[in-house]
């Protein structure tokens, strides 16, 4: 038999070299804060360099760096000048873009008039399969006027005009039709950054662009990560791997708070839930019993208890940053559970079972929230069965009318428009939508039409129309928590943006 | 040898219709794609058109037509969302997993297989009783938990191993551990129970009585002997290991396969996930295939044929 003393003697060893060699890999594995690198771990990974391709907010903040955008979104949300230096209105369905002249694309080819032209033409194509395309869709007429100006005219006075110049990332014709699917891996824009290399679901790397036309930016290397699991990401802000991260739940946000070792930084985003209803499931086409619903949400309890005060009520479907909005009228429900009762009792709904149905994963604590207001829902006397599934199979039951009679929906805003939201989410033809209401789209389409005054009037009347016949029920809008380093300076975006000149 | 081959070829790809015929039914049932792939103010006629591009309003019977084909053929398209060659973005991801995955073996076969030779040699002492031990954590935790669990000790207390990514070997060690353990206590019981059934067999004895010293009885002959159900393990554990990376890959953020596809599923990216499957599905059959050739060569006994 081994000699029993000889192999614990050998343990012991082995367990001292093993001892031995974790130590030696602390050092290695210690990341120091360097001056000029910024390390941002996201939640997600991006999905595509080209621009045609970007539809979420962790492709954009990879994206923001390399592309010029004809206007651009300062950190108050105002539009301000971009490749365009000024965009005038010539007339109700005109606009000219006066294009800076001395920006160039990383292999020279100037940021001009029929850059915009090429740019908006290969968004509209349907054989880019841009999922963007809608976006852009009214831009359909461009002239190049002459290298620095272009005239951009559209069917019908177009609001969101500016909306879209601030999202339109300008790519270089020439690179982009020789490099074809390899563009959206290896491109050539004229921001402030150029690609050194992008690993899929590991890293993407950029470099200061020593050709920018714009201010030097102040990192001279920006690496983004994405890191899907959360403890994961405080880890690295945490041991200094990364100086910032997104995504922080309020959990998390509400314990670091309370620790200090790291900054946690917050802004009221445009992400507003909202309970809606499946008109087509009985009881919810009976307005009465959707207005019990909206009288039943005690949005205080879930803001302090459930969200650890990480989000705000809202006064309608839209968040603060939502422009055009009239601020004296209201579409949210004061909470009075009582009323809620009368009225459920009312129509014989005591008792009776109700479905309520919710995404999971999608926002911070969706799930939860799920489950807080189907409690509420009961002390009404409802008997209510939570149902959550991930946002793929909810958006597919929403838009078929196969979703619960009452549902929660996220609404995002990327336009900072009112329209696009209400169109999206209540419109029969609204990408999110499964409500069916000849005159509230008839509603939509005057308001779309409409300029000035007489818009934001419309738009008044739209959100009036949304509460008296109880067809949303604002909640909150939950807010873009960020963990930091301590060192770090920077106040997050209402466009959940990071923009890395804003960063110090 | 060759009549093996060809009838485990035609297995495999037996086997390989069948995963795809499950994949393309359950994609068709997981719902419409596009209403994902669009942004939100996209209109019914974007989603009609590319619905239309995709070839997602042709009959199933066509759709299932092309997929059979794509799949032959290996030209699985574009992702619908990266906008790149679906398999080629696969094959760019599986060094990784299969990185993190060799490691994970070496790192449970490392342990186990000493900590199993030791549990049977030390029977019913506190040895073996620790190495039971070990192999109840390591069974009954999920690798999702002891991999946050050594992320709060290793990186964010000690500071000693980085909490994600893959730069340099330093990053393995954790997923690599997490992942090990799992698979760890599995090798760890099969060697103790091979190894307690050969050192009882009579060949053993004779050999202990000819004066053989007692390593070459363990190593040389009671090893090799228990060792086809060990390596017949560390095959099979190859299903659950690519089933623990996914979860391994997310806590980690390893850029594997296992998280792609996972991603692919969500955002309803069928040429990807419909790549990936096919990736793995071959991988997996091709190392069973290999399995059986290296239990053939280690014990004489087992015929092939």
């Amino acid at each position: 038999m081994l000699n029993r003393r000889a192999l614990t003697r050998r343990g012991l060893l082995g367990g001292a070299g093993v001892a031995v060699g974790a130590g030696a890999l602390a050092g290695g594995a210690r990341a120091e804060l360097k001056g000029d690198t910024l390390v941002i771990g996201q939640a997600g990974d991006i999905v595509s360099l080209d621009p045609a391709y970007r539809v979420d907010t962790l492709t954009g903040n990879v994206q923001k760096h390399l592309y010029d955008t004809v206007l651009t979104r300062r950190p108050d949300m105002g539009v301000g000048p971009g490749a365009a230096e000024a965009v005038e209105r010539i007339g109700p369905t005109a606009w000219r873009l006066r294009l800076r002249p001395d920006r160039r694309f990383a292999n020279g080819e100037p940021v001009d008039a029929q850059c915009v032209q090429y740019t908006l033409a290969r968004l509209n194509a349907p054989e880019t399969r841009s999922p963007i395309r809608s976006f852009f869709e009214p831009l359909n007429k461009v002239t190049v006027e002459s290298p620095t100006s272009a005239l951009i005219e559209t069917e019908t006075p177009d609001a969101l005009f500016l909306a879209r110049m601030t999202n339109l990332q300008l790519v270089p014709p020439r690179a982009t039709e020789k490099l074809g699917l390899k563009f959206g891996e290896a491109p050539i824009g004229s921001g402030p950054y150029t690609l050194d290399h992008w690993r899929r679901n590991d890293e993407v790397v950029l470099n200061a662009n020593p050709t920018y036309g714009g201010p030097a930016p102040r990192f001279a290397r920006l690496v983004i990560r994405p890191v899907p699991e959360e403890i994961a990401r405080i880890s690295a802000v945490k041991t200094g791997q990364a100086q910032l991260v997104t995504n922080i739940s309020p959990n998390q946000a509400d314990a670091l708070q309370r620790a200090g070792a790291v900054q946690v930084l917050r802004t009221a985003s445009n992400r507003v839930m909202v309970v809606q209803f499946n008109k087509m499931a009985a009881p919810a086409d009976d307005p009465r019993f959707r207005r019990a619903v909206g009288l039943a949400i005690n949005r205080d309890e879930i803001i302090r208890g459930l969200l650890k005060g990480f989000a705000s009520p809202v006064r309608g479907i839209f968040g603060a940053a939502i422009q055009g909005v009239p601020q004296d009228v209201r579409g949210d429900f004061d909470y009075d559970p009582d009323q809620a009762r009368r009225i459920i009792q009312e129509l014989g709904l005591a008792g009776r079972e109700i479905e309520l149905a919710g995404a999971a994963g999608r926002y911070p604590l969706d799930r939860e929230c799920a489950l807080a207001i189907g409690a509420q829902l009961r002390r009404i006397g409802l008997q209510v069965k939570v149902r959550t599934s991930d946002y793929g199979s909810f958006a597919e039951d929403i838009k078929t009318n196969r979703v619960a009679p009452v549902f929660i929906q996220p609404h995002g805003n990327v336009w900072l428009d009112p329209l696009p939201q209400i169109i999206a989410f209540f419109d029969s033809r609204g990408h999110w939508s499964g409500w069916r209401d000849p005159a509230l789209d008839a509603m939509i389409a005057r308001a779309g039409n409409a300029e000035g005054d007489a818009r934001l009037a419309r738009v008044g009347d739209l959100i009036r129309k949304l509460h008296d016949d109880a067809i949303a029920v604002p909640l909150y809008a939950d807010e873009v928590i960020y963990a930091a380093v301590p060192e770090l300076k920077w106040s997050p975006r209402a466009d959940d943006l990071i923009v890395a000149s804003e960063v110090s | 040898m060759l009549t093996y081959l060809i009838r485990r070829t035609l297995l495999v790809s037996v086997t390989i219709w069948g995963v795809m015929t499950i994949l393309f039914g359950l994609q068709h049932l997981s719902g419409d794609p596009t209403l994902l792939l669009l942004s939100s103010d996209a209109t019914e006629d974007a989603r009609r058109t590319l619905a239309n591009q995709l070839g997602l309003d042709q009959p199933l019977a066509a759709q299932y037509a092309a997929f059979l084909w794509n799949t032959l053929t290996g030209d699985l398209g574009l992702s619908w969302k990266y906008h790149q060659p679906a398999l080629r973005i696969v094959l760019e991801a599986l060094p990784a997993t299969a990185l993190l995955t060799s490691a994970a073996i070496a790192l449970g076969l490392a342990v186990a297989v000493p900590l199993g030779i030791l549990a049977a040699v030390y029977r019913n002492s506190w040895i073996d009783t620790l190495a039971s031990f070990i192999a109840v954590l390591g069974q009954s935790m999920p690798v999702y938990w002891s991999g946050l669990l050594l992320i709060l000790l290793f990186s964010t207390t000690l500071r000693w191993l980085p909490s994600m990514g893959s730069d340099g070997a330093v990053a393995l060690v954790l997923p690599a551990a997490t992942l090990g353990l799992n698979i760890m206590a599995r090798i760890e019981r099969i060697t103790r129970a091979s190894m307690l059934e050969v050192l009882g067999q009579d060949f053993v004895r004779t050999l202990r009585s000819k004066g053989l010293s007692e390593r070459s009885v363990l190593f040389r002959h009671g090893l090799r002997n228990a060792s086809v159900p060990i390596v017949s393990m560390v095959g099979l554990q190859l299903s659950a290991l690519l089933g623990g990376a996914v979860l391994i890959e997310t806590v980690f953020a390893w850029p594997g396969v296992g998280r792609l596809a996972v991603n692919a599923v969500y955002a309803r990216d069928f040429p990807l996930v419909h790549a990936a499957a096919l990736v793995v599905t071959l991988t997996f059959c091709l190392v069973n295939m290999l399995v059986d050739v290296l239990c053939a060569s280690l014990n004489p006994q087992i015929r092939l044929d």
